[in-house]
C-alpha cells in the first residue's frame, strides 16, 4: 500500500541524512537509489494488485475541524505517482554518477523527500495537507538549486503563488467548512465568485509554470548549476502546480474564462520559449526556455485529455524529463568541459532526437482519431528549436579530445536512456508515419537553419533584457511602494506627527505659558483668584436657588 | 470642675510644652534637639490625652469629642511628630535656631486641636484668625528668599479678606445660633443674598485654608518657597484638620443646601484638577509639583462630595488620609536628596539622582507611583473607594480620570529625571536614620495597601 | 503541591526573582552575568512550573483549574480571583519563552542591564497576572500595572529616547486604563461587588450604561492595539529600540488586547457598538495594509519584523471579531507559535545590529559570516512567512478561512496584507544573505554563542513538532 511506501522513502531519506565520512557519499547516495527502486517495484506491484485503501493519522482535534494526514492508494494516484517515482530514481543515479556534486548524500535525501512530498501531495485528501505538501516541494526546491542569488526570485514568486493558492483553500474552507478535497466541486453551489477563484489559482499555478508573464524567476534560476537544475521543472514546483491543476480541476472549468485563458497563456508561453530558446547562445538558457514550451505543451495536452492524468500522459512526462537530461548532457559534455567529446555529443544528440521523437509518437498516440492542430504546431516547433540547437552545438563543436574513463559515464548514460525511450514507446500501434515525418521536418529544419545567422548584438540585447521582469516593476511592485509611501505620509507623518500630536502638544504649552503668565502677576492674582471664587459660588448658589 | 479639667488636658499639654521649649532655650545649653524633642513629647502627650477622653471635652456647647475627632486629632499628631522630627534634622545641619520654630509649631497644633473639635462658627471663626496669624509667622521664619517675605504677606492679607467675608456672615447669623447643628436651619430662614453670603463665606474660607482652586494660589508659593521645615508642615500637617473640619461642616452645614451648592462643588473641584494638573506640568520645582498634585487631589474630593451622598464624605477623608501618609514618605525622601549642604527643589539638580542614590529615589518613585492611583499601590485603592461614589454622573468620573492623565506627565517627569539624565552632581550622603525612616514607612504602606482593614475600622467610627 | 499555589509561584515568581536580580553583586562585569543568570533562571524555573501546570489538564479545554479565591474585604467587597485554563495556559507559555529568548538576547556588558531585567520580570509577573486573573477587579490591577514596570523598561533600554513619542505611546495605553477603571467602576457598582469577566455580559446595565462600559471597554483593549492612528506612536517606538528584550515586551503588548478580547468579548453586544462593527473592521484592514506596505517599503529589516508583527496582530483581532468562538484555541496556538518566531526572530536582528554597530559593517551580507545565526534565523523568518513547519500555518488557514467565511473582500486584503509581510520579510532575510565583496579574512563578527544556538535550535523543535501536534508537551 501507499502508506508502507511513504514510510519506507521516509526511513531511506531519514537515513541518507545520517552524518558520515565524505568517502561515502557515493555508496551511500547510491545505496539510497538502489533502495528507492526496490521501492518503486513494490510499488508496481501493488499498482498492479490495483487495491483501493486508505490510511489516515490524525494530527488534531480543534473545535471546527480535525487537521489530518490522508494517504489514499487508489488506481488514480498510482498513476499520479508513477512518472515522478521514475524521474526521481533517474535523478538519483545521476547524482550519484555525477563527479561534481559534493553534496551526494544530502542530495539523495532530498530527492527522497521530495518524492515523499509529491506522493504526500497526490495521494492527500484534505486542503491542509495539500497545502503543506506544496509548501514542501516549494523548501524543498529552494535546496536543490543552493545559490542565494539564484533562488532569491524564486522563492518570492513561490510565496506569491503559495499565498494565492492558501487564498483559495481558506476561501473554500470557509465556505465549504470541510476541508476534503472531494467537496471541491460542491463549491459551485454553496459559493460565488467562480471567475474570481480561477483568476487567482491560475495566477498562483502559472507562476509555479514559468508562463509567460511570470517567467522572471525561472529565467534567474541560471544562474544556478545545471546539475542542480535538470531535473527542477519536473520534480518540483512546476509539477506540484500540474497536480493541483487535476485536482481543482472541478471548480476551474464552470468558469468561462478558464478555456481561452490555459489556450492564450499555453500559445504565448510557447512563443516566447521558442524565441528565447532560439536565440540564446548558452545550452543553459535555452534549457530554461524550452521548458517552458514544454509547460506550455503539457497543460496544453493535459486540457485535452480533460484533465484525467493517464498513464501516457505519465510517459510523455517521463520522456520530457530525458529530454532535459540530454540538455544536461549537452550542458557537461560540452560547456562545461570545453572541449567535446564527439562520440558523447553524437549519442547525446541522438538520444535527443529519438526522444522527441517519442514524444511526438506518444502525442499523437493520445489523438490518433482526433489531430488536434496545435500537436503539430507543437511537432514543428519542437522541430525548429531541436534543429537550431544540434545545428549550434554541432557547428560549436571544435575542441576534440581523447576519450577518458569519466567520458564513458555521458555514453553509458545516453545508451541507458536510448534503452529505455524504446522500451518506454514499445506500446502497440506505432505510428511509423508520424516518427518519419517528424525525422524528415528535422533535417528539413536543419538544413534551413544553416542559413539563419543570428548577430552577437541580437543574442545579447534580447537575453539581457527582461521586458517583463521591468514592466512588473514599473507597474506594479514601484506603485505599490509608491502607494504604501505615500498612506505612510499622509496618515502618519502629516495627519498624526504634523498635525495631531503637535496640536495637543501647542495646546499643553499654550496651557501652561498662559498659566505661568497669571501667576506672575502677583498680589492681582491672589486677588483676582478670590474675586473670581467669591462671584462663582454667588452666582451658582443664587441661580440654583431659583 | 476637676474633670474639664482633665478634659483639656490635650491642649493644656501643648501650652505646658511651649512653655518647656522656652525654658529649655533659655536654661538649657543641649539646643535645637531638645526643643524638638520637647515639642514631640508634648504633642504625643496631647494625642494620648485626646484618645484617653476620646469622647469627653470641656465646654460642651462650643466643643464635641467624639472618634471622628479623636481620630483627625490623633493623624495630625502623628503627622506633625513626623515633621517635627524630619524638621530637626535640618535645624541641625542648618545649625539655625528652632525656638521659635517648635513654639509656633506648638501653637498650631493647639489651634489645630480647637479648630478640629469646635462645633461652633465663630470659635471656628476666631480660631482661624488665630491660626492665620501663626501660620504667617510661621511662613516668616523662612530665611530661604525674600521673595517669601512678600508671600507671607499676600497669605496674610487674603486671610483676612477672607476673614472679613466670614465676618460679615457671623454679623448675618448673630440674631440667631452659631452651632454647626442649628446653624442650616436658620440660614433656610434668610433671605436668598443672606443665606447665600452666610453659607458661601463659611464655604470659601474652608476652601482657602484647605487650599482648593479658586483660593489655591497661596499654597504652592507656601509648600515650595519656604524652607522645607515650613514647606513640608503645610503640605503634612494641617490639611487633614482642614478636611475633617470641612467634612463637618459638609454633614451638618451644607448638606441640605446641596441643591444650590452642588454646581459650585463641581466647578471648583473641576477647577482644582485642571489648575492641578497645569501646574504640576509648568514647574519644575519638586515641591511645588507635589502641592499642584495636593490641589489635584482637592478637586477629586470635590467632585465626589458634590454628590452629597453619606459615603462620598468617608471615601473623601480617607482619601485624604492615604494621600497625607503618602507624602510623608515624599517628605522623607525630600529630606534626604541634598546638593552641597542644601535640600534639591529645583528638579534640574536632580538629574542622575538615581545612580548615587538608588534607594531613595526607588522609595520616591514607589510613593509616587501610589500617589498617581496605579495598581496595585496603595493610592488605586483609594482612588477606587472615591469614584465608586461618582457613578452616578458618568461625565465627572470621565473627568476625573483625564484629570489624573493630564497629572501623569509631571510624575513621569520626575522619575525620567533622577533615573534617565545623565548623572550631573555629587549629592550628599542620606543619614542612615532617613533610611530606617524610609524602610519602616514603606513596609507600613505596603501592609495597608495588603490589608486595609485599618480603613474599615474608620468606616465603623463614621 | 496544590494547583492554586503553583498558580500563585508563577505569578509571583518572577517578581521575587526581580529582587533577586536587583540584589545582584555590583562587581562591574560579573554584575551584569549574576544579574541575567539569575533573570534567566527565574523565568526557567516559571516555564518548568508551567509545564508541570500543563500536566494536571484531563480532558476538557474550557476546564479552569486552580481558582484561587483572595477575599480582600472592603466595604464593596472586593476578591481577587486567579484561575488558569488551557487558553490562558498557552498564551503564558509562550510569553515566558519570549522573555527567556529575550534575557538571553540582552547584552552582557550594559550596565543598565540590572534596571531591564528587574522591570521585564516585574512585566512579566503582572503579565502572568493578567492572563490568569477571573474577576475584574485582578484583571484590571494587572491591566494597569503592567504598563509602568514597560515604561521603565523601555527607558531603561534606551535612555535616549525622544520623550515626546514615548509619550503619546504611553499617552494612549494610560488612557485605555483610565476607560477601563471606568467601565469597571460602573460594573462593580452596578453588581455591588467584584464579577467575573465571564459573567459581565450577563449581568444586566441600562441602555446608556451597557454602551458606556462596553465602549469603555472596547476602547481600552483597542488602545493597545496597532490599529489606525493608534499605531503611529508604537512603531516610532519601536523603530529607536535596539534592546531586544524591550522590544519583545512593547511588540507582544497587543496581545495582551487580543487574549482580553478573545476570552470576554460577547457575542452579543449593544447594538450601538455593533453598528460601529464594520467601520472597525474596515480600520483594521487598512491598517494591515498599510502596515504591510510599510514593510515593503522599507529595508532596515527590524522595521520589517516590527511590521510583520503589526500584521499579525491584527489579524488575531480581526478573527476575534468575528461572530463565533470555534477558532478560539486556534488563536491561541497560532499566538503561541508566533510568540516563539517573534522573540526569536527579533533578539538574531538585534545581534546583527550590534555586530553591525561594533564592527562598522552594513547589516547586508552580515549572515554570510555568522552561520550559527543564519540558520537559526533563515528557519525562523520560514516559520513566521508562513510555510508549515510548526503549527502557526494550520492554525492561520482556519482562522483566515473563517475570515473568508463572513467576507470575502476582508478574507482577500488579509491575504494580501499576510502575502506583502511574508514578501517583506523574506527579501530582508536574502539581503541578509548577500555575498559581500570583503574577504572573510577581514570580517571578525561574532557569532551567537552555543547557548543561544541550542535554545533557538530548541525552539525550532517545539514548533516543529507542534505540527503533529500543538500540546504536544502536554501530558
Amino acid at each position: 500500500m501507499l502508506n508502507e511506501t511513504v514510510l519506507y522513502l521516509f526511513l531511506i531519506g531519514v537515513v541518507s541524512l545520517v552524518h558520515t565520512n565524505r568517502r561515502y557519499d557515493f555508496l551511500l547516495s547510491f545505496a539510497a537509489a538502489v533502495f528507492v527502486c526496490v521501492v518503486f517495484g513494490a510499488f508496481l506491484l501493488d499498482f498492479k494488485t490495483g487495491l483501493d485503501s486508505s490510511y489516515t493519522l490524525v494530527l488534531d482535534a480543534s473545535q471546527n475541524t480535525n487537521i489530518k494526514l490522508d494517504i489514499i492508494s487508489s488506481p488514480q494516484n498510482y498513476i499520479l505517482i508513477l512518472p515522478f517515482f521514475v524521474m526521481t530514481i533517474l535523478a538519483m543515479f545521476n547524482n550519484a554518477f555525477f563527479k561534481y556534486e559534493p553534496n551526494k548524500k544530502n542530495m539523495a535525501a532530498c530527492f527522497v523527500f521530495n518524492l515523499l512530498s509529491l506522493i504526500m501531495l497526490i495521494s492527500g485528501h484534505n486542503f491542509i495537507q495539500m497545502m503543506t505538501f506544496v509548501l514542501v516541494v516549494d523548501i524543498l526546491s529552494q535546496l536543490f538549486i543552493r545559490d542565494m542569488r539564484a533562488g532569491r526570485l524564486c522563492s518570492l514568486y513561490n510565496l506569491v503563488s503559495d499565498m494565492g493558492l492558501f487564498l483559495v483553500l481558506a476561501m473554500l474552507e470557509g465556505k465549504l467548512s470541510n476541508l476534503d478535497v472531494g467537496n471541491i466541486s460542491h463549491y459551485y453551489e454553496t459559493g460565488k465568485h467562480r471567475d474570481f477563484i480561477m483568476f487567482v489559482v491560475m495566477f498562483s499555478l502559472c507562476i509555479k509554470f514559468g508562463f509567460f508573464l511570470f517567467q522572471g524567476y525561472w529565467l534567474d534560476l541560471k544562474k544556478a548549476k545545471f546539475h542542480n537544475l535538470y531535473f527542477l521543472p519536473y520534480l518540483s514546483s512546476s509539477m506540484a502546480a500540474l497536480i493541483l491543476l487535476v485536482k481543482f480541476y472541478p471548480i476551474l472549468v464552470v468558469s468561462p474564462s478558464f478555456l481561452p485563458l490555459v489556450n492564450w497563456l499555453s500559445v504565448l508561453t510557447a512563443v516566447f520559449g521558442t524565441i528565447g530558446a532560439v536565440l540564446s547562445s548558452k545550452i543553459k538558457e535555452k534549457f530554461m526556455y524550452f521548458n517552458m514550451i514544454v509547460m506550455a505543451f503539457l497543460v496544453k495536452l493535459l486540457e485535452r485529455l480533460d484533465f484525467q492524468w493517464n498513464i501516457y500522459f505519465s510517459t510523455v512526462l517521463i520522456l520530457c524529463f530525458i529530454l532535459s537530461m540530454c540538455f544536461y548532457y549537452f550542458h557537461y559534455d560540452i560547456e562545461r568541459k570545453q572541449a567535446a567529446n564527439k562520440p558523447a555529443v553524437f549519442l547525446e544528440v541522438l538520444t535527443t532526437i529519438g526522444t522527441a521523437s517519442a514524444i511526438v509518437l506518444q502525442t499523437s498516440f493520445l489523438f490518433s482519431k482526433n489531430t488536434s492542430w496545435w500537436i503539430l504546431g507543437f511537432a514543428l516547433v519542437l522541430c525548429f528549436v531541436l534543429a537550431l540547437l544540434c545545428r549550434q552545438i554541432l557547428s560549436g563543436v571544435k575542441n576534440v579530445k581523447p576519450l577518458k574513463p569519466t567520458d564513458f559515464l555521458s555514453i553509458s548514460v545516453m545508451l541507458f536512456l536510448n534503452a529505455f525511450v524504446l522500451f518506454l514507446c514499445r506500446g502497440e500501434a506505432m505510428q511509423y508515419w508520424v516518427v518519419l515525418l517528424f525525422w524528415a521536418c528535422l533535417m528539413f529544419v536543419y538544413y534551413l537553419t544553416g542559413f539563419i545567422n543570428i548577430t552577437k548584438t541580437q543574442e545579447f540585447e534580447f537575453q539581457d533584457v527582461d521586458f517583463l521582469g521591468v514592466f512588473l516593476r514599473k507597474c506594479f511592485i514601484t506603485p505599490f511602494k509608491k502607494a504604501g509611501l505615500l498612506i505612510n505620509i499622509l496618515t502618519d507623518f502629516i495627519l498624526l506627527e504634523r498635525t495631531f500630536f503637535p496640536l495637543l502638544s501647542g495646546a499643553n504649552i499654550w496651557l501652561i505659558r498662559t498659566y505661568r503668565k497669571i501667576s506672575r502677576m502677583g498680589l492681582s492674582y491672589y486677588f483676582l483668584c478670590m474675586l473670581f471664587g467669591f462671584l462663582i459660588s454667588f452666582y451658582l448658589f443664587i441661580r440654583s436657588k431659583q | 470642675m476637676i474633670e474639664n479639667i482633665l478634659y483639656t488636658l490635650s491642649e493644656s499639654s501643648l501650652i505646658a510644652s511651649v512653655i518647656g521649649v522656652l525654658m529649655s532655650a533659655l536654661f538649657s545649653q543641649e539646643g535645637k534637639k531638645t526643643c524638638f524633642k520637647i515639642a514631640e513629647a508634648g504633642i504625643l502627650v496631647s494625642a494620648f490625652f485626646a484618645l484617653l477622653f476620646y469622647n469627653k471635652t470641656f465646654l460642651e456647647g462650643f466643643f464635641t469629642a467624639s472618634w471622628q475627632t479623636t481620630l483627625t486629632y490623633c493623624l495630625c499628631a502623628l503627622f506633625a511628630v513626623c515633621w517635627l522630627w524630619l524638621s530637626s534634622k535640618w535645624f541641625v545641619k542648618q545649625d539655625a535656631s528652632s525656638t521659635r520654630f517648635c513654639i509656633l509649631a506648638l501653637l498650631l497644633m493647639f489651634l489645630l486641636s480647637l479648630i478640629i473639635k469646635t462645633t461652633n462658627v465663630l470659635v471656628l471663626f476666631f480660631c482661624l484668625a488665630l491660626f492665620g496669624l501663626t501660620q504667617y509667622a510661621l511662613l516668616k521664619t523662612s530665611t530661604s528668599s525674600e521673595g517669601l517675605y512678600h508671600y507671607a504677606v499676600k497669605y496674610l492679607f487674603s486671610a483676612l479678606v477672607c476673614l472679613v467675608f466670614w465676618g460679615c456672615a457671623l454679623y448675618f447669623l448673630s440674631t440667631g445660633s452659631y452651632d454647626y447643628g442649628t446653624l442650616a436651619a436658620f440660614v433656610q430662614t434668610q433671605s436668598s443674598f443672606k443665606a447665600a453670603w452666610i453659607v458661601l463665606s463659611l464655604f470659601c474660607c474652608m476652601l482657602f485654608f484647605i487650599g482648593a482652586a479658586p483660593f489655591h494660589f497661596w499654597y504652592a508659593d507656601a509648600v515650595s518657597a519656604s524652607d522645607l521645615p515650613v514647606g513640608s508642615y503645610f503640605a503634612l500637617v494641617p490639611n487633614i484638620a482642614f478636611w475633617s473640619v470641612f467634612l463637618s461642616l459638609y454633614d451638618k452645614v451644607f448638606m441640605p443646601f446641596a441643591q444650590n451648592l452642588k454646581p459650585i462643588f463641581v466647578v471648583f473641584g473641576c477647577l482644582s484638577i485642571v489648575l492641578g494638573a497645569i501646574g504640576a506640568n509648568a514647574t519644575r520645582f519638586i515641591r511645588k509639583i507635589f502641592s499642584f498634585v495636593y490641589l489635584y487631589q482637592l478637586g477629586v474630593a470635590l467632585l465626589v462630595l458634590s454628590t452629597f451622598r453619606a459615603q462620598s464624605a468617608f471615601a473623601t477623608y480617607i482619601y485624604m488620609e492615604v494621600y497625607l501618609f503618602l507624602m510623608i514618605g515624599v517628605y522623607v525622601c525630600l529630606f534626604g536628596m541634598r546638593l552641597n549642604g542644601e535640600h534639591i527643589n529645583n528638579l534640574s539638580f536632580l538629574k542622575g539622582y538615581a545612580f548615587m542614590r538608588p534607594y531613595v529615589s526607588a522609595t520616591l518613585v514607589f510613593y509616587i507611583l501610589s500617589l498617581t492611583g496605579l495598581p496595585p499601590f496603595i493610592g488605586f485603592i483609594s482612588q477606587f473607594f472615591m469614584l465608586f461614589n461618582v457613578y452616578q454622573s458618568l461625565w465627572l468620573l470621565y473627568l476625573i480620570l483625564a484629570g489624573f492623565l493630564m497629572l501623569l506627565p509631571a510624575y513621569f517627569r520626575i522619575i525620567q529625571t533622577i533615573y534617565f539624565f545623565k548623572k550631573g552632581y555629587h549629592f550628599d550622603r542620606v543619614e542612615f536614620g532617613l533610611y530606617i525612616a524610609l524602610i519602616v514607612h514603606i513596609v507600613f504602606v505596603s501592609v495597608l495597601a495588603v490589608k486595609p482593614n485599618f480603613f474599615m475600622i474608620q468606616a465603623s467610627l463614621f | 503541591m496544590s494547583v492554586g499555589i503553583l498558580l500563585c509561584l508563577v505569578i509571583l515568581l518572577p517578581l521575587i526573582g526581580g529582587l533577586f536580580v536587583l540584589n545582584a553583586k555590583d562587581a562591574v562585569v560579573s554584575n551584569a552575568k549574576n544579574a541575567r543568570h539569575t533573570a534567566l533562571l527565574t523565568v526557567f524555573s516559571n516555564i518548568l512550573l508551567i509545564l508541570f501546570l500543563f500536566s494536571h489538564f484531563q480532558s476538557a479545554e474550557n476546564q479552569t483549574l486552580g481558582l484561587i479565591d483572595i477575599s480582600f474585604a472592603l466595604t464593596n467587597k472586593i476578591e481577587f480571583i486567579f484561575g488558569a485554563d488551557l487558553f490562558a495556559l498557552v498564551f503564558v507559555f509562550g510569553v515566558q519563552i519570549a522573555v527567556f529568548v529575550g534575557i538571553l538576547g540582552v547584552k552582557k556588558e550594559v550596565q543598565s542591564q540590572k534596571g531591564v531585567l528587574f522591570f521585564a520580570l516585574c512585566y512579566l509577573c503582572l503579565t502572568n497576572g493578567y492572563f490568569f486573573a477571573r474577576d475584574i477587579c485582578s484583571f484590571y490591577i494587572c491591566f494597569c500595572g503592567q504598563l509602568f514596570p514597560l515604561y521603565m523598561l523601555i527607558c531603561f533600554a534606551n535612555s535616549e529616547i525622544q520623550n515626546t513619542k514615548l509619550f503619546y505611546l504611553f499617552a494612549h495605553y494610560f488612557i485605555g486604563a483610565a476607560l477601563l477603571f471606568a467601565s469597571f467602576v460602573l460594573i462593580m457598582h452596578t453588581k455591588q461587588g467584584d464579577v467575573l469577566i465571564e459573567k459581565i455580559s450577563s449581568v444586566h446595565f441600562s441602555h446608556q450604561k451597557s454602551i458606556y462600559i462596553w465602549g469603555g471597554i472596547f476602547l481600552a483593549l483597542m488602545l493597545r492595539m496597532p490599529v489606525w492612528p493608534f499605531y503611529h506612536a508604537l512603531t516610532s517606538v519601536s523603530v529607536k529600540l535596539t534592546n531586544p528584550l524591550a522590544l519583545i515586551a512593547l511588540n507582544f503588548l497587543p496581545l495582551s488586547g487580543v487574549y482580553a478580547l478573545t476570552r470576554y468579548w460577547p457575542l452579543d453586544i449593544p447594538v450601538e457598538i455593533e453598528l460601529l462593527s464594520p467601520i472597525f473592521q474596515i480600520l483594521c484592514i487598512v491598517t494591515m495594509l498599510v502596515a504591510a506596505f510599510g514593510g515593503l517599503i522599507y529595508s532596515n529589516t527590524a522595521q520589517k519584523i516590527h511590521h510583520y508583527i503589526f500584521v499579525y496582530d491584527l489579524l488575531y483581532l480581526l478573527a476575534v471579531f468575528l461572530p463565533t468562538d470555534v477558532i478560539r484555541m486556534n488563536i491561541a496556538y497560532s499566538v503561541f507559535s508566533f510568540l516563539l518566531m517573534g522573540a526569536c526572530l527579533i533578539v538574531l536582528q538585534s545581534h546583527m545590529q550590534t555586530q553591525s554597530l561594533k564592527t562598522g559593517l552594513a547589516l547586508k551580507g552580515i549572515l554570510c559570516h555568522m552561520p550559527k545565526a543564519s540558520l537559526c534565523y533563515f528557519l525562523f523568518v520560514l516559520a513566521a512567512i508562513g510555510l508549515p513547519v510548526s503549527a502557526f500555518f494550520w492554525n492561520n488557514f482556519l482562522i483566515v478561512s473563517e475570515i473568508f467565511n463572513y467576507h470575502l473582500y476582508a478574507g482577500t486584503a488579509v491575504i494580501f496584507a499576510m502575502t506583502l509581510a511574508a514578501v517583506s520579510l523574506l527579501e530582508g532575510a536574502y539581503e541578509l544573505k548577500t555575498q559581500t565583496c570583503l574577504p572573510q579574512t577581514q570580517i571578525k563578527i561574532k557569532d551567537i554563542d552555543i547557548f543561544s544556538f541550542c535554545v533557538c535550535v530548541l525552539i525550532m523543535s517545539v514548533l516543529l513538532v507542534s505540527v503533529v501536534r500543538p500540546l504536544w508537551f502536554v501530558f
